[in-house]
């Protein structure tokens, strides 16, 4: 019995620091979205490419992806190839989230670098990414046949996280 | 001279303790309200919720561009109208517990409110039972020197009688 109190604290410590451990694994950035499993919520704004009103019946050819970009964000560039890749080789249609951009610099930089969105939101104030909780950018949101949110990736998306975050919901 | 020390001094103290009043309000100057109240209320909320994208800071210490938009918001809901609470349900359908600065007693956050004071009172108790143990066996051992003693002094007389 004596023997077993002694070793308490020492057995404590090693909890502990299984415990910090197992923290150190999770990724801090990815806070979880409180939107999980809930409808995409209701917006009314441009689209980039021309001044019409979208809504949410527009994002109409789901399941789908929602893709958070602009042209100040560096990270966006980095994640532009795998998102053309996606729409070659993908049967998911990807939306764009032009977040607080200016309308002009993210047309032409498109047109530089390609477009792989059906169309482009244009969210100058960043009015629909606040209701989705956006807090950077890249950023990207699975919305499935039903309208409502699955995945979200804050992030460079890449090959791994798609398959590993994306692929799995899409193939159940 | 030494007054003249003294002075220099006291300058100096106040040279130091200007940090104290550099400390300006900018949210003040961008977010006008018409009463006091609201103004110490937005001040107030502030404080309460955090910055998304630095984590560690309130939206009042954060100069990022969605805290500026979380200004913006709040400073729209309160001119709307809507209560504290309703600010509050607001931020937290979209950014979860993790917008309010100080976590909320729940029950998912009850180990952070109360693990500090579990592990307090695991080591109080084990620190008194130490005490104990060791104070036992320092009784222990006056003991058995008493006994020793005790039949030192017999045999002593054994081996005298003899």
């Amino acid at each position: 019995m004596n023997r077993v109190t002694h070793f308490l604290p020492f057995i404590f410590f090693i909890f502990f620091i299984i415990a910090l451990f197992s923290f150190l694994d999770k990724d801090e950035d990815q806070l979880r979205s409180v939107l999980l499993d809930k409808n995409f919520p209701d917006f009314s704004l441009p689209k980039l490419e021309s001044q019409e009103i979208v809504t949410g019946q527009d994002l109409s050819e789901l399941p789908s992806l929602l893709n958070v970009w602009a042209t100040w964000c560096i990270a966006c560039r980095v994640e532009h190839p795998f998102l053309m890749r996606l729409k070659e080789e993908s049967t998911v249609k990807i939306y764009g989230l032009n977040y607080k951009d200016q309308r002009e610099k993210a047309l032409k930089l498109l047109d530089q670098i390609g477009n792989p969105y059906e169309f482009s939101i244009f969210d100058q104030k960043g009015k629909l990414a606040l209701d989705l909780g956006v807090y950077g950018a890249p950023e990207t949101f699975l919305i499935d046949e039903k309208g409502v949110i699955r995945v979200r990736h804050v992030g460079v998306l890449t090959e791994d996280v798609w398959e590993k975050k994306f692929k799995v919901i899409l193939d159940e | 001279m030494s007054e003249q020390k003294m002075a220099y001094k006291f300058l100096i103290f106040l040279l130091f303790l200007a940090p104290m009043v550099a400390q300006s309000d900018t949210s003040k100057e961008l977010y006008s309200f018409t009463g006091t109240e609201d103004q110490e209320r937005f001040s107030n909320l502030l404080e309460t919720y955090r910055c998304p994208k630095c984590q560690s800071s309130s939206l009042a210490g954060s100069n990022a561009p969605i805290a500026k938009d979380l200004k913006t918001e709040i400073h729209r809901l309160i001119k709307e109208g809507k209560s504290d609470k309703q600010i509050e349900d607001f931020l937290r359908s979209r950014y979860g517990d993790f917008i309010i600065y100080k976590p909320a007693f729940r029950m998912n956050t009850l180990v952070l409110w109360l693990g500090p004071f579990l592990l307090l009172l695991v080591i109080l108790i084990l620190v008194v039972n130490w005490n104990i143990s060791s104070k036992r066996k320092v009784k222990d051992l006056e003991a058995e020197n008493i006994v020793k003693a005790v039949e030192r002094t017999r045999l002593k007389k054994l081996l005298e009688e003899d």
